[in-house]
């Protein structure tokens, strides 16, 4: 139960991997305090038994043995071998970081102050070895001055085989100098050595400038080749300059920004699997199919598909579970397992008869806290007919004896002193259902994480705190009320707007799996964006593909098109929406997915608009498709890269831009090796293994130039003629162009987003692309439960990632069309007193989740709860001024006497 | 629990018998994620770990980009 | 529960039940869990302070701060400052309240009774709306206007409150409430023609010539 006597007493101390092995953990542990299940484990390399048994010779120690208080400890357990059958597998074993030091100009593992990335996390954490101090580890000083050298195992060919970019090192980077500057407590100087700076997601560019422009992190452009340790255990840094000079610079510690590659356990697993790899041993798929392996029934998720962020893992993994969710959608639900629990006890005419159940916790609360004269203290509150001390409150015994004594001694409100709700109420309140008991009569006073945990040294604090506590929970139990599970009706369909790859591939996922869809595109015709690609970055052509999809969609049995159509009246909740189309059509669905794309912009400047040889995006790819001898005839031709973006007006980077560009100055060349092409760019931004089309351009002597924003290139046209001017950084002087058409990237910005918004009442971040719930862990989801965000909508991505998000916008959506009702937990808004209630709608115009709203009734105007939509926040109930509404389980009688308990015994 | 050799054999009820149940191999937040998706269609999963614990890498991250949120 | 969940009355309440200090702490404005709670919190809690400064309690004893579920050590820090703060300051009635026990109190009262009303609900629930789409008419207002309005609606509230509260002890005429409760005699006597107005106050008597008024029995108290 986690205690955590055993790691107490066990003698054997070995370096603790979380921590990288900057600090020790003992050979019985927990890997860090918040995993999953919280449980001691024996590491058998490191316990002193094992390692004698495991020599032939005999154990000795089993002090954990001895000491656990819980006989928890088994040393006869033996290794079993589970057959499972599966209809699927999905495979997320996750990276390793690229270990430097094999690569001798670091020096890694040699001079201490050369960290790696990872190994700096753990320095900033304050579960760390340093406790979140930022101390250097030659000294335990605080470093005043860091470098983080970039691409350390990444875009390297030269000192190791990772060709690709890792894809999230540079925005890493940018995090750990600025917390890093916050941990200082003295002028911090960071510095960043990077070659480009790949700030391409949605908010990086803005992330980057905050850290340039207000924290002072420096940013120089270098690839740094050599680190020397000077005499203090300080490093020198050599570098060149924009200006070309060679200059050095001493930092009190540098960070490796190490990249990210697969492990040989991912490897292994790969070939016990059957799947083959790419060859760069990440997980080979196809961008059509991004999430599936060689192996049909066998799916890929995450770093092992290839170096990514969490958002873009956690899309993959619901994509995964879409893919699978597809293969097995006809067996759904045969394996599933639904918890039954007795009927209930109406309690609502009994007398309050509270229990008080006061933990040990070993000895993590019984060390600091006077347990006994707590609950000698709880005897003495109203209403409180039973008390008892428990050891260890979660323990399955315990649980049985809670159940036993809830029922002997006819309890009707449940206190426990212990630990925290966040982990253990689900635990204590399954007991109570167990016992036929409403688990809202349930209440937890945390008398250990925020009690003697942190007042260890004052046990008589302690004490009065823990009662104070346990007078608080018991005096709102007194007032807590039995509370049903609310169950909506749902409606098994799903609306996609969006008829392009996205929308069509979340429409063709659910649809696959035997729900509704309702498909609304805009324009005449399915497709998209897509009907203008001629191919993928990675050279697959898009065409068969999107055929396929337009004829698959049309086709399907459980897919209704709607084009020519746009959505002009949105109502309901989830499970529970209508809508209207202006062509007329109206229907209902339980779920909506947003995948209404997003446009590239037209610019008023590079003669934009003015001279026909100045073209944007698919201009260029139009024109390599029909026209090829104007390509063959060309001289040169010129590409600008971020307009529009990267600039005050638009402060993201349109992601897509450097790579299509590349791409198609690829073609350029293919088609006539003679011309000369000019990349105008910032950075470039190649991420991912699309660093392998960088690296091809390269080669095949397409020629990059680097321009700033303060000298943005020059378009003229000089006697019918377009000239470029742009100053090239390397020789240091403008230089002069005579191209023979132009191209410009220019930025791609969301498309009626403010409309659906209102609509759907959604979520826009400052660039109106749509804003999900959560910028890391729900990346599809909206606030709004029941409405789902994929494609470019969202931010611009390429294709593959548009499949996915598409497929993981679908799971999210089969995850409540799978169930029969919605069914929501009832902690949310409820009227008091109804009749108080006037319509006056204060509270309508301040719910942030559009979870009231005003209906007419026989009682005259009052307000509509609409449960499922209400996050319980409870500003409705702080605003009434009739006293009319409040929050279950958070009512102001509760919490009035939570309050009054505090301040009167 | 790891994975042992020769751990993927077709099922012995034969091709073309679906089973309702998905292995999910890693308990970091894409494995976890991916079998929170998966329970909530209605399967069964098996989310397997090769470590003591659930979390994976992201557990060992201090702040997330780019809201410097916590990891944890 | 969000911060947004604060009812204005419950601080009261805190002060009136004996608290010597009350801190609400919400999430960092822009990361709200739940999207605006915090601002809402904070709106309300502006006037909170301002009440009570009216009530003459010092505006400290009432403090919002700004933390993530993360910043464990920075909770620990602001209630250690915040319970060293009020700790000079002294319990209820000293450290820069500028009224003592046992008035404070009743004034505290006042001020609960206040906040549970419905007109300080009312308007501060509007404020947000009337920054950002205006009245009924279209009219936006700023910040500044509203505020404004709000410490305008604040002294007609504790002077109403007061008088209800002073006529539910005794009946008495305008110039005895005028007197002990020093608001200008013709301020008292426009707040009790108010309330007879909404039907809150009546005549309980002439005496010589001024009426005296009483507090009119109603449905749960006055």
């Amino acid at each position: 139960m986690g205690c955590g006597i055993c790691a107490a007493k066990c003698p054997k101390k070995v370096p603790d991997e979380f921590n990288l092995g900057m600090s020790k953990r003992k050979a019985v542990y927990v890997p860090f305090a918040q995993t999953v299940p919280l449980k001691y484990t024996i590491d058998r390399n490191a316990c002193l038994y094992f390692k004698a048994v495991d020599a032939g010779k005999k154990g000795k120690c089993k002090a954990c043995e001895k000491f656990c208080e819980n006989n928890a400890i088994d040393f006869d357990q033996k290794e079993e071998v589970i057959d499972l059958n599966v209809g699927s597998v999905i495979l997320a074993p996750g990276f390793q970081a690229f270990d430097p030091a094999g690569l001798e100009a670091y020096h890694y593992t040699e001079f201490k102050n050369v960290v790696t990335s990872m190994d700096f996390e753990r320095v900033l954490a304050a579960t760390g070895p340093t406790e979140g101090h930022l101390l250097r580890p030659s000294d335990n000083k605080e470093p005043g001055k860091i470098a983080w050298l970039q691409c350390v195992g990444s875009r390297d060919i030269n000192r190791c085989d990772n060709a690709y970019c890792s894809s999230v090192c540079c925005m890493y980077a940018i995090k750990e100098a600025m917390i890093a500057s916050e941990h200082s407590h003295s002028p911090f100087d960071a510095t960043i050595f990077f070659m480009d700076m790949r700030t391409y997601g949605k908010d990086f560019e803005k992330y980057y400038n905050r850290a340039k422009y207000d924290m002072g992190i420096r940013f120089i452009r270098c690839r740094v080749h050599s680190v020397e340790e000077n005499e203090d255990t300080g490093l020198k840094v050599s570098y060149v300059n924009d200006n070309g000079d060679t200059r050095d610079e001493n930092f009190d510690m540098i960070v490796l920004s190490v990249g990210l590659e697969s492990s040989a356990c991912a490897m292994d697993l790969a070939s016990k699997m059957g799947i083959e790899l790419d060859q760069y041993d990440f997980a080979k798929t196809s961008p059509f199919r991004p999430v599936a392996t060689s192996k049909s029934g066998i799916y890929v998720a995450g770093c092992f598909q290839g170096p990514k962020d969490i958002p873009y893992s956690v899309m993959e993994a619901s994509a995964a579970a879409a893919a699978a969710s597809t293969d097995l959608a006809s067996v759904r639900g045969t394996l599933k397992r639904v918890k039954e629990f007795p009927p209930e006890r109406d309690v609502s005419g009994e007398e309050i008869r509270t229990g008080v159940f006061v933990c040990n916790c070993g000895i993590n609360i019984g060390s600091v806290v006077n347990v006994p004269e707590v609950a000698e203290f709880a005897r003495t509150l109203p209403d409180v007919t039973y008390v008892q001390e428990n050891l260890f409150s979660c323990s399955q015994d315990a649980q049985d004896q809670l159940a036993g004594v809830i029922k002997e001694q006819g309890l009707n409100r449940v206190v426990v002193a212990a630990c925290s709700p966040r982990t253990h109420e689900p635990l204590f309140q399954e007991t109570m259902s167990n016992t036929g008991v409403n688990k809202h009569l349930f209440e937890m006073a945390n008398i250990r994480d925020q009690n003697s945990w942190v007042h260890g040294s004052d046990p008589e604090a302690a004490t009065q705190k823990a009662k104070d506590l346990v007078a608080m929970a018991a005096a709102k139990a007194n007032y807590r009320v039995a509370l049903e599970p609310i169950e909506v009706p749902l409606t098994k369909s799903t609306m996609v707007l969006g008829g392009g790859p996205a929308g069509m591939t979340a429409a063709l996922t659910i649809a696959d799996q035997g729900f509704k869809v309702y498909l609304v595109e805009r324009k005449e015709q399915l497709g998209g964006h897509g009907l203008k690609m001629r191919k993928t970055f990675t050279g697959e052509p898009v065409g068969p593909f999107l055929d396929e999809t337009i004829k698959r969609v049309n086709g399907h049995k459980n897919i209704e098109v709607h084009i020519g159509a746009e959505p002009v009246k949105v109502t309901g909740f989830v499970g529970n929406f209508h809508t209207s189309l202006d062509t007329g059509v109206e229907f209902d669905y339980g779920t909506a997915i947003i995948a209404t794309g997003a446009d590239s912009v037209s610019v008023d400047e590079y003669l934009y608009g003015q001279n026909p040889n100045v073209m944007k995006w698919f201009d260029l790819d139009k024109k390599i498709k029909e026209d090829p001898d104007f390509i063959r005839e060309t001289k040169c031709a010129v590409a600008i890269h971020c307009v529009g973006s990267r600039e005050p007006e638009r402060p993201y980077c349109s992601k897509i831009c450097c790579s299509h560009a590349i791409a198609s100055a690829i073609d350029l060349k293919e088609l006539n090796p003679e011309m000369n092409i000019f990349m105008l760019y910032r950075d470039i931004r190649t991420y991912g293994r699309l660093e392998e089309l960088y690296q091809k351009a390269r080669s095949m002597g397409i020629i990059f130039v680097r321009y700033d924003l303060e000298s943005k290139p020059k378009v003229e046209e000089v006697d019918g003629e377009l000239r470029v001017t742009v100053m090239d950084h390397v020789l240091g002087r403008p230089i002069l162009l005579a191209p023979d058409f132009v191209t410009l990237y220019t930025a791609i910005a969301p498309r009626g987003s403010e409309k659906l918004s209102d609509m759907f009442k959604v979520t826009l971040n400052q660039e109106k692309f749509f804003q999900e719930a959560h910028m890391k862990l729900r990346p599809v989801d909206f606030s709004t439960d029941g409405i789902f965000v994929c494609g470019i909508a969202h931010y611009p991505k390429p294709l593959d990632e548009c499949i996915t998000q598409a497929q993981a916008a679908a799971s999210r959506a089969v995850t409540i069309l799978a169930q029969e009702k919605v069914v929501i937990e009832p902690i949310v808004a409820a009227f008091v007193e109804r009749d108080a209630c006037r319509g006056c709608g204060l509270c309508v115009a301040l719910c942030p989740y559009g979870a009231l709203e005003i209906e007419d009734t026989t009682e005259g105007r009052k307000v509509k709860l609409i449960s499922a939509s209400c996050k319980g926040c409870g500003i409705c109930a702080a605003t009434c001024y009739r006293h009319a509404i409040s929050i279950n389980a958070f009512t102001d009688t509760q919490i009035e006497a939570q309050m009054h308990a505090l301040l009167h015994h | 629990m790891r994975i042992d050799k020769e751990a993927l054999t077709e099922s012995s009820k034969g091709p073309g018998k679906k089973v309702g149940a998905v292995l999910v191999v890693g308990g970091g937040i894409v494995g976890m994620q991916a079998a929170l998706d998966l329970a909530d269609s209605g399967y069964y999963v098996h989310l397997v770990e090769r470590s003591p614990g659930l979390g994976g890498i992201m557990s060992q991250l201090d702040k997330t980009f780019p809201t410097n949120e916590c990891a944890m | 529960m969000c911060t947004g969940r604060v009812d204005p009355a419950w601080v009261a309440d805190a002060f009136v039940n004996g608290a010597d200090g009350v801190m609400v702490i919400g999430c960092h404005f822009g990361d709200c869990h739940y999207i605006s709670g915090n601002h809402m919190a904070k709106h309300k809690l502006d006037m909170t302070g301002e009440i009570l400064a009216h009530a003459r309690l010092n505006p400290k004893r009432l403090q919002f701060r700004n933390l993530s579920s993360a910043e464990g050590a920075r909770f620990a820090q602001y209630s250690t400052e915040f319970v060293e703060e009020i700790r000079e300051m002294g319990p209820l009635g000293s450290g820069g309240d500028r009224l003592a026990m046992p008035e404070l109190g009743e004034k505290l009262k006042i001020v609960r009774r206040c906040l549970a009303g419905p007109k300080l609900r009312w308007v501060i629930g509007k404020k947000p709306v009337f920054i950002q789409e205006g009245n009924k008419y279209g009219e936006v207002f700023t910040e500044h206007e509203i505020n404004r309005t709000i410490s305008a609606i604040i002294l007609d509230e504790m002077a109403t409150h007061s008088i209800l509260a002073a006529l539910e002890k005794k009946p008495a005429a305008v110039k005895e409430i005028a007197k002990e409760l020093e608001i200008p005699a013709p301020d008292a006597f426009k707040y009790v023609l108010a309330l007879k107005r909404r039907g809150l106050v009546e005549t309980d008597q002439i005496a010589g010539q001024s009426p005296i008024y009483k507090c009119k029995a109603q449905e749960g108290g006055c």
